[in-house]
């Protein structure tokens, strides 16, 4: 049916004049169907006399598309001419059609301020139309959105129609899947529903993503995508268009989860001021808890008395650190006996009865959360770490915690798998979960502890509001579906331990496009096996033989299950195959550390920075560090960021890697990155403190730099994580 | 140096864990050609809660090691001490009294105490004082009459410190301006006739190391990493002793957990030379 756009209107002033002057004088407008034009149409002003010419010009100008002369003109009012030849237009696609005048003209002024639609017709309301100009020329000028009722006959192409059908108008957190998706309906002419027909989305406004890009009706005539909003707060739109017509769905990003908690009140009272020994000590049930579970917490004190438990997650809260969630009140507990090691492996497994449950709400933000565990008897303090995840999660950020490595360090009872910490100087072969952490009681835990690195990272990620969400170590050993839910995969300090399962998943997620970057060092050095506890729970013990390995049963005959290094003969795994970096050396004094030395400046990863090979970002390496090892297994592609020495005039390293190959300087800390042939990007500190550039909240000498802020946000930015709300002084690619 | 009266090995007799003295059974003397060191093990009693320390005297001679004598610690009277109590040092003394640190309690256990049990021709056991209330003797060497000793100030993990031991009176002292670095373990401390110090040193990623104590410049000396055939030791030895020839000798269990070896060290090179498994958890030299 042809149709035009305007109808009922009428110029306010039918037969203006300009001294005289003569025009082309013209109407900017789309169609959200393609269809043709088959005649132009203009308003002819009772003075008006003399020839008219009417022409159809694409947005860009040049020559135009269509030209006719009028003929047969009335005195005035509406006149009609048809093309000689129909011009074919595109959906939704600015055209401008014109026609001059010879001295008088019909105008309505501001009449094109606002969009005047009919059909599939609607002007542009851009603020310069219509547009007036020398007669024959592209008009371009625009006057008070003036209306000069320049027109079309348009017929819309007899074929489909696109409409919505559901989806439209939803909010959601920034960065996060809206619940519903957009569903269109397409139709033929006649309001028939047309199978088969590929409708396509695409994202115009807010920088989200949809899934999938394009889809065919089904016989009903529908088809759907689900979109992730975009990083930033604001609209959401994405159009869907199919056979040559289109329609538009809205959809509002709010703050995310993170900026919303971290809204909270913030307390410093999570920290430990009175540290127990052996008055107070627990653990708890699991590493982590989805939103919604529960999580038994066990508890031990030196003599039958009362406590409390109270809970508190980890973020930034304005700088404290830690906001209060719920609290046991107060609880009465007993002493538990640690039980004796078993011989051949020196496992300590406590087994203690539950002293409290904790039950977590479906609210609660994912994180990484700590039990304060006080004595009230001394006012001795320790603590429970547990991380609550949400399975259900897109964050762009999967923020893994290393429980593994801090179960490794953890000396409780005496053993852990380390000679250097236990009593006798002998470690264990087995360690478990089911335990205290040594390094809330007696031991400083300054390797291992959730609060050395991770603290300072998860800082400064929800001080700029990035979308994350949490899980442990033993959640991507157990769970690596995972993995997929989310944009990039973030280690983060010490760890050390992973199991051969978590490799290959790390590995084959990056190998189907999931970033990782490693914020981290000493990064799967020694792989673990996973073993149930006495009491049957999955995944409560880790295996670590390390030379010993042919002690161990499991790998007695096969040597390929040796819970030893990754890199040594029998797994053949180096480290750099996944991290383009592997562990060479370190220094045990946790809060020293040296200088970050930039190469490749003008990497993007530097851009913003005003980084140039040579500069410094102070003491950002250590307490270990990696580097690039020429042993063939490193990714094509590697692209160093740094090249750090040890300082000469300090005491030399405390260890290195008794493994590497001839030739290797273990003085030598690298940062690289590389792009996996799926396209994912891997970035690599080199180092477990370099995040102290980031945050230095409790570390003795802080070490923040701006340039360093500059290069995470580059690092996440080209790993499609941006931050929500940004320091103002930090450019966000 | 003092030195021992080969006699007096007939009196290494360590009594019960009461303060009390007790009579000391003679035994002939041992001829005392060759190097002999003491042997310190823990075996089973009929009752479940306390073994039995036992003390074999033995001759190395040609690289292999030969019993000369096995006794009960006590004589006739065995002593016994609770299973769960660790042993921490075992030395001999100039006088020719044995000297046992012993440690109750382990890393998160409301209770630590330190005793040392002493025995020549009566058998002390005394509460170790002057330190703090988590630290334990470790490790225990003679020094001009006096005992120096590796005290841990943590339940027997980092951090470590020398101190002077008076083993009449279980008095402890720790020696202020010697640190050892907070992160290591140090432990298996023995002196050498030639006055020499030597300890094994422990840390986070290494592998265990023979180190010398540097008192002059009070430091210590990195002597060498300790290696079994190709392999780096990650856990610590079980312990140190030195000879008459000033020949270092370890205990580990290089090959099987609990299997424990005697093995020679060469300093210089790190590497454990097997002589023979031995069922031991604590060796002493004599002294000439």
């Amino acid at each position: 049916m042809p149709t035009s756009l305007f109808t009922t209107q009428t110029p306010s002033v039918p037969d203006a004049s300009d001294n005289g002057m003569t025009y082309e004088l013209g109407t900017k407008f789309q169609s959200n169907r393609a269809g043709e034009i088959t005649a132009i149409r203009y308003w002819k002003a009772a003075s008006d006399s003399g020839t008219h010419e009417g022409r159809i010009w694409a947005i860009s100008g040049g020559i135009p598309l269509a030209t006719i002369t009028f003929t047969n003109e009335t005195a005035s009012g509406w006149q009609q001419q048809n093309l000689t030849t129909p011009l074919s237009i595109q959906a939704n696609t600015t055209h401008v059609v014109s026609v001059n005048s010879n001295g008088f003209f019909p105008v309505t002024n501001s009449g094109l301020a606002i969009s005047v639609s009919n059909g599939e017709l609607s002007s542009i309301a851009d603020g310069s139309n219509g547009v007036f100009g020398n007669p024959g020329v592209f008009p371009t000028n625009s006057y008070q959105s003036s209306n000069y009722f320049r027109d079309i006959v348009f017929v819309a192409s007899n074929s489909s129609m696109i409409s919505k059908v559901s989806g439209d108008n939803q909010s959601a957190s920034a960065g996060t899947t809206l619940s519903n998706p957009f569903v269109v309906q397409v139709n033929d002419s006649s309001g028939n529903p047309q199978a088969g027909i590929t409708v396509s989305f695409n994202v115009t406004t807010g920088g989200g993503s949809v899934s999938p890009t394009s889809a065919v009706t089904n016989t009903s005539g529908q088809a759907s995508t689900v979109l992730k909003l975009g990083p930033t707060t604001g609209a959401n739109r994405v159009n869907a268009s199919a056979a040559g017509t289109s329609v538009t769905f809205t959809a509002v990003a709010n703050p995310n989860a993170i900026y919303l908690e971290n809204q909270k009140q913030g307390t410093t009272a999570w920290k430990i001021t009175n540290q127990a020994t052996t008055e107070i000590a627990g653990y708890a049930a699991a590493t982590s808890v989805n939103r919604g579970g529960s999580l038994p917490i066990k508890v031990s004190l030196a003599r039958t008395g009362n406590y409390t438990i109270d809970i508190y997650r980890l973020g930034y809260y304005g700088g404290a650190g830690g906001t209060f969630i719920t609290s046991s009140g107060t609880l009465r507990g007993a002493n538990r006996a640690i039980p004796t090691p078993d011989p051949k492996t020196l496992l300590i497994q406590c087994n203690w009865p539950t002293s409290y449950t904790l039950q977590v709400g479906a609210n609660w933000t994912s994180g990484l959360y700590i039990a304060k565990l006080t004595d009230q008897r001394t006012g001795k303090q320790s603590q429970v770490w547990f991380v609550v995840r949400d399975d259900n999660s897109t964050s762009d950020i999967l923020f893994q915690s290393s429980f593994t490595t801090f179960l490794a360090y953890n000396s409780y009872g005496g053993r852990s798998l380390y000679g250097f910490g236990n009593p006798d100087g002998q470690r264990a072969f087995k360690v478990s979960f089911d335990r205290p952490f040594s390094q809330t009681t007696f031991g400083s835990g300054e390797f291992n502890n959730i609060l050395r690195w991770e603290y300072n990272m998860v800082r400064w990620l929800e001080s700029q509001s990035y979308d994350i969400s949490y899980v442990t170590s033993v959640d991507i050993h157990s769970n690596p579906q995972l993995l997929s839910q989310h944009k990039l995969f973030l280690s983060v300090g010490h760890d050390e331990y992973w199991s051969l399962e978590q490799r290959n998943s790390v590995e084959q997620a990056r190998n189907t496009g999931l970033n990782l970057a490693f914020f981290s060092a000493n990064t799967a050095y020694w792989r673990v096996r996973f073993e149930n506890s006495s009491t049957g729970v999955a995944n409560r013990v880790t295996a670590c033989y390390k030379d010993d390995w042919q002690q161990d049963p499991a790998a007695a005959s096969n040597s390929s299950a040796a819970t030893n290094k990754f890199r040594s003969p029998q797994n053949n795994r180096p480290e750099n195959a996944l991290l383009g970096v592997m562990y060479v050396a370190d220094k045990d004094d946790v809060y020293a550390g040296y200088d970050f030395v930039v190469t490749n400046s003008a990497d993007p990863y530097y851009a913003n920075t005003g980084l140039q090979n040579g500069d410094r970002l102070g003491r950002l390496v250590g307490f270990e560090w990696d580097a690039v090892i020429n042993n063939g297994f490193g990714p094509p592609g590697l692209v160093v960021l740094s090249q750090s020495p040890f300082p000469p005039e300090q005491q030399p390293p405390s260890a290195t890697d008794a493994d590497l190959p001839v030739g290797t300087d273990p003085l030598l800390s690298n940062a690289v990155r590389y792009t996996a042939a799926s396209g994912a990007k891997v970035f690599a500190t080199g180092s477990i403190q370099w995040m102290w550039g980031l945050d230095s909240a409790d570390v003795p000498s802080p070490r923040e730099d701006l340039r360093a802020k500059q290069i995470a946000i580059n690092v996440f930015a080209d790993m499609q994580a941006r931050p929500l709300t940004p320091d103002a002084n930090l450019t966000v690619p | 140096m003092k030195k021992i009266n080969r006699r007096q090995f007939n009196q290494f007799v360590v009594a019960s864990a009461t303060v009390a003295a007790l009579g000391v059974p003679a035994e002939g003397a041992f001829a005392q050609s060759k190097p002999v060191f003491y042997s310190l093990r823990r075996q089973p009693t009929s009752d479940e809660a306390n073994t039995e320390l036992v003390i074999d005297s033995i001759e190395i001679e040609n690289g292999k090691t030969q019993r000369r004598s096995r006794r009960q610690i006590s004589g006739n009277t065995p002593f016994a001490i609770p299973r769960k109590e660790r042993i921490g040092g075992f030395t001999t003394l100039p006088t020719g009294s044995l000297l046992i640190s012993r440690i109750e309690g382990i890393p998160g256990e409301p209770v630590i105490i330190s005793r040392l049990t002493i025995s020549n021709s009566s058998t002390q056991t005394l509460k170790v004082t002057g330190l703090g209330e988590n630290s334990t003797i470790e490790s225990l060497a003679p020094d001009n009459g006096s005992i120096l000793a590796i005290v841990s100030l943590n339940s027997g993990i980092p951090p470590f410190r020398l101190a002077t031991l008076d083993p009449t009176t279980g008095q402890a002292k720790v020696i202020e301006g010697f640190n050892f670095s907070a992160t290591e373990r140090f432990s298996n401390l023995t002196q050498c006739p030639d006055g020499t110090f030597y300890m094994t040193a422990l840390s986070l990623e290494g592998s265990t190391r023979l180190v010398q104590l540097d008192f002059q410049n009070q430091k210590i000396i990195n002597l060498s990493t300790l290696r079994f055939g190709k392999r780096t030791l990650s856990s610590d030895l079980k312990d140190l002793a030195c000879s008459d020839t000033n020949q270092l000798f370890a205990l580990a269990d290089v090959e099987e957990r609990d299997k424990n070896f005697l093995l020679s060290v060469n300093n210089s090179t790190g590497e454990l030379t097997p002589i023979q498994s031995i069922d031991a958890e604590k060796i002493a030299f004599s002294r000439s």
